[in-house]
């Protein structure tokens, strides 16, 4: 008797979990479209690609894909690499998708640095962040983030390089550790 | 009761931040700026209507023992569908609530009316409740996070009110002045409750 009480209760909630999946299935196949192509939008934004290089017309996938692999088995921190062009067609440097390696409260913040040729930093865009809102998310306003633009990638970039915002340090700290991995991938793999 | 008073129950008498103090780990975390608070009221809002709707119908299929489990599995069904409904749709405010879209599923305001409304009143009562509850939420959580945004950030809806010689004060961003605007606030509500019955 009480072991049919058992079968009863776990039949029903083994199908209510059953529906649940097949209405959240269904939800999925009707949202992942459209939310493959708002991440795309997003990243590829026409206000994020003039804030990441400033008189870019749109950014091409870097050519050499064995090299995009390379670098992220080695560095697991790498996002993307790509090549942002003119509107005539013209390579002007890269940019370069990459997660803090020091992690913010909310998780790892992800940049978008744009490098021109010389190797100095044309512009940042921050492309995800889980930071305390209005206190954490101030690193990507302007007054924070545009004090690395015309940095050189060539050297170290620490955190002694920048002022941090006060109340907000440890995202301060994140963010400016996605830089330095930005600096170690340019060093590493690009600058050569 | 009839089904007005289930909504305003719901809005005034019963609001669930100020008078029930349910659903405060999202009301403080989140309650940063106004778009904040208001977009996530309407998300409670919606998954509180879809899961007491569900909740009521199934109220008589669902056995007791195992009503608990039954509901988190409803509610946790909704919250997802609202979280990629939001990526989807609303993508800038999904960016912004970020982590506590899913956070919802554990909101005690959703669980509580499932388990004290909705599994003991049929369905266009719960419907009424879920409204009321939800703008309840939306109202009061939107009127925290007016008062947080305006003193620690000095604008509204982003927009700049108060001017350049304003110095925020940053604690109100932060979580000590979630706790003390939320205190403060339920005070001032409190004492104008109080002085209406007297």
């Amino acid at each position: 008797m009480k072991n049919n009480n058992i079968v009863r209760l776990g039949g029903i909630l083994c199908l209510i979990s059953a529906i649940a999946a097949g209405v959240l299935a269904f939800t999925n196949d009707f949202t992942k479209d459209k939310i493959a192509e708002v991440e795309l939008k997003a990243s590829l934004d026409p206000a994020v690609l003039e804030m990441v290089m400033p008189g870019s017309d749109t950014f091409l996938p870097y050519e050499d894909t064995a090299l995009i692999d390379t670098i992220k088995a080695e560095n697991g921190k790498f996002v993307d690499l790509m090549v942002p062009v003119d509107g005539s067609g013209n390579q002007m440097g890269y940019a370069i998708k990459t997660l803090s390696t020091v992690a913010g409260f909310g998780g790892d913040i992800e940049l978008f640095i744009g490098v021109s040729p010389e190797g100095k930093i044309t512009g940042i865009a921050v492309t995800q962040i889980l930071e305390t809102a209005g206190l954490g998310t101030k690193v990507a306003e302007p007054a924070f983030k545009d004090q690395f633009t015309g940095k050189d990638l060539n050297a170290e970039i620490t955190e002694s390089d920048v002022n941090m915002i006060s109340g907000a340090t440890i995202s301060s700290k994140s963010f400016t550790s996605a830089v330095s991995n930005a600096v170690n991938i340019y060093s590493q793999y690009l600058n050569k | 009761m009839n089904n007005f008073d289930v909504f305003k129950n719901g809005f005034l008498k019963e609001n669930p931040i100020f008078v029930q103090l349910l659903g405060m780990c999202s009301a403080l975390a989140i309650t940063t700026s106004a778009f904040n608070g208001i977009g996530m009221g309407l998300a409670v809002t919606a998954v509180l209507v879809g899961s007491n709707v569900v909740i009521s119908l199934l109220r008589k299929v669902i056995p007791d023992e195992v009503r608990i489990p039954a509901f988190i599995i409803i509610i946790a069904t909704f919250v997802t569908i609202i979280d990629l409904l939001m990526h989807a749709y609303i993508f800038d405010l999904y960016k912004a609530l970020g982590v506590f879209i899913p956070l919802i599923v554990v909101n005690c305001l959703i669980l509580g009316r499932a388990e004290s409304f909705a599994s003991k009143n049929g369905l266009m009562p719960s419907v009424l409740d879920g409204v009321g509850m939800g703008l309840g939420f939306t109202f009061a959580i939107t009127v925290l996070s007016i008062i947080r945004e305006l003193i620690g950030n000095g604008t509204i809806f982003g927009f700049q009110i108060l001017g350049e010689w304003y110095q925020p004060v940053l604690i109100f961003v932060q979580p000590p002045g979630a706790f003390i605007a939320l205190g403060l606030l339920i005070g001032l509500v409190n004492f104008l409750t109080r002085k209406k019955k007297a």
